[in-house]
């Protein structure tokens, strides 16, 4: 195992697999609840905040979980996409807040929308560079 | 601890960490703030003469319009009054001149008069039983008795106080919350006739509360004008002699005909929703309404836009504008003296969130006020 890719532990990655399925659940959950308080005022980026961790988490993981795949990103590369993951998720979730909430913050938004970009591709640059590199490696040990 | 476990951690951490901070930089630190002393330019504001230029080009349509056959041109203190418009006048100038009492009379938690402002606040209840409303009407002998004031005196974004705090502080009579411009970024807002920001509203996420931004501007004339925002520079606008501007909208009425459509709402909210809103209308230079209703409670459902714009026409309003609503709505009344007598209340039932249900009653704090003050 590397920081960047490891050996696939199916069990493990099962449960990564159910939790983003929990997670994603929970958002749903979240928004609906969200939007019976909002006294009529409607928001697109709550209402949908739950299809980010279905996309990118459940779907992800499901093709990381169930396909052959014997290679799959190391502990970093992985932390890296789900915090990218968690930020896309949050930042549709604050829009939601802000559009209900009638408010404005474009700075923040913007910096949520950066650092998505960065920590996604940064985890499957990682991810990426070990399966070029590191697999050898991996394999001997 | 292994790599395995500590990694997650600090990327757990972080993660939490910003988006706690960026929650805070939304709603709670306050930015880009500045003290403005907004009562110290006032007898400067109206003493200087606007330019020839803004003079014969006046903001407003010259469409002539006659609301009511009976109406006629009153004549009034403002600077300027233009004689094509005839705006609606139920009362004599005797009438008139006989509403300002000599001494101020504070009277019955809803009834104040003195040589200079006259307002009267009335209760009412909607035709299908739904929700109550409160109406202010107001007339004044100078628009420096219409006047704006900011939570704190201090202009910037998460600057809030309530309603009741801002009017007491700066001994208002009667106060309405304004449009929260703090909770934008951009649109303009020019109070006492000083520009605090001139920016033009912009998008900021997915659909633009303001697109189409409306604005309000209140003439040193004592007119109200309807304007957007990419049609004129707040410069502009000041340059014509702009007391007052007020980015939150939309305008419900010009030039004496309802502009807001059956289906309209603010920002992204359901459209034809009902909820509080507070509206401040023109009916002619130097005699306005203020009017609020209650909403979001078991006894109030509130109304839409468009049943507001009806309210204000029946009221006669040339021209009438929405402010900020919802849970921002409140009016109050004080005694204008700065230390609130037991005749000082909450005119309506401001509410903001979901408890109301149970009788809950809780002034939301917001950016500014629009007042009537002596001093």
């Amino acid at each position: 195992m590397t920081l960047f890719i490891s050996e696939k532990n199916k069990k493990a990655y099962l449960y990564r697999f159910f939790a983003y399925l929990g997670i994603t659940a929970f958002i749903a959950l979240f928004g609906f609840v969200y939007e019976q308080f909002s006294h009529g005022v409607n928001s697109n980026y709550m209402w949908f905040a739950w299809f980010y961790p279905l996309f990118c988490g459940v779907g992800v993981y499901a093709i990381l979980c169930f396909l052959p795949i014997i290679f799959v990103p190391g502990v970093l590369a992985e932390c890296c996409y789900n915090l990218g993951v968690a930020l896309l998720t949050t930042r549709s979730i604050m829009m939601g807040v802000l559009e209900i909430y009638g408010k404005t913050n474009d700075r923040m938004v913007l910096i949520y929308l950066i650092l998505f970009i960065i920590f996604i591709t940064l985890g499957v640059l990682l991810y990426a560079y070990g399966l070029i590199f590191l697999r050898k490696k991996v394999t001997k040990e | 601890m292994n790599k395995k476990i500590i990694i997650p951690i600090i990327f757990a951490l972080v993660g939490t960490s910003f988006v706690s901070y960026s929650f805070l930089d939304t709603f709670i630190i306050p930015k880009n703030t500045r003290k403005v002393n907004l009562n110290s330019n006032i007898d400067d504001f109206f003493n200087t003469p606007v330019s020839s230029s803004s003079i014969s080009e006046p903001p407003f349509s010259s469409n002539s319009i006659t609301p009511n056959p009976s109406s006629s041109t009153i004549s009034s203190s403002a600077e300027e009054v233009k004689p094509q418009i005839q705006y609606y006048e139920d009362k004599s100038e005797e009438e008139i001149n006989a509403l300002f009492t000599k001494e101020v009379v504070f009277r019955e938690r809803e009834h104040y008069s003195s040589p200079n402002i006259y307002i009267d606040i009335t209760t009412h209840r909607d035709l299908e039983d739904t929700t109550t409303y409160y109406i202010a009407d107001i007339r004044i002998k100078h628009l420096k008795y219409l006047k704006t004031a900011l939570a704190k005196d201090t202009f910037g974004e998460n600057v809030v106080e309530k309603t009741s705090e801002i009017c007491k502080r700066n001994k208002g009579i009667l106060a309405i919350n304004g449009d929260y411009y703090g909770a934008q970024e951009a649109g303009y807002v020019l109070r006492n006739g000083e520009i605090l920001r001139s920016t033009v509203s912009k998008s900021n996420v997915g659909e633009n509360p303001r697109k189409n931004p409306e604005d309000l501007a209140i003439y040193r004339d004592g007119t109200f004008e309807i304007f957007n925002e990419h049609d004129y520079s707040l410069e502009e606008i000041r340059d014509k002699g702009a007391w007052q501007v007020f980015s939150f909208g939309p305008g419900l009425i010009k030039d004496g005909e309802i502009i807001v459509g059956e289906k309209d709402e603010v920002a992204t909210a359901l459209a034809g929703g009902r909820n509080q809103r507070t509206t401040i209308g023109m009916i002619a230079p130097l005699h306005y309404v203020f009017v609020v209703n209650d909403g979001r409670s078991t006894t109030d459902d509130g109304f839409s836009l468009f049943e507001m714009a009806h309210i204000l026409k029946d009221l006669h309003c040339y021209c009438a504008y929405n402010l900020d609503g919802g849970g921002s709505s409140t009016m109050y009344l004080d005694n204008g003296t700065g230390n609130a007598d037991k005749l000082a209340h909450l005119v309506n039932k401001p509410s903001q969130d979901w408890r109301t249900n149970s009788g809950k009653i809780g002034q939301r704090e917001i950016s500014d006020i629009v007042y009537i003050g002596e001093e």
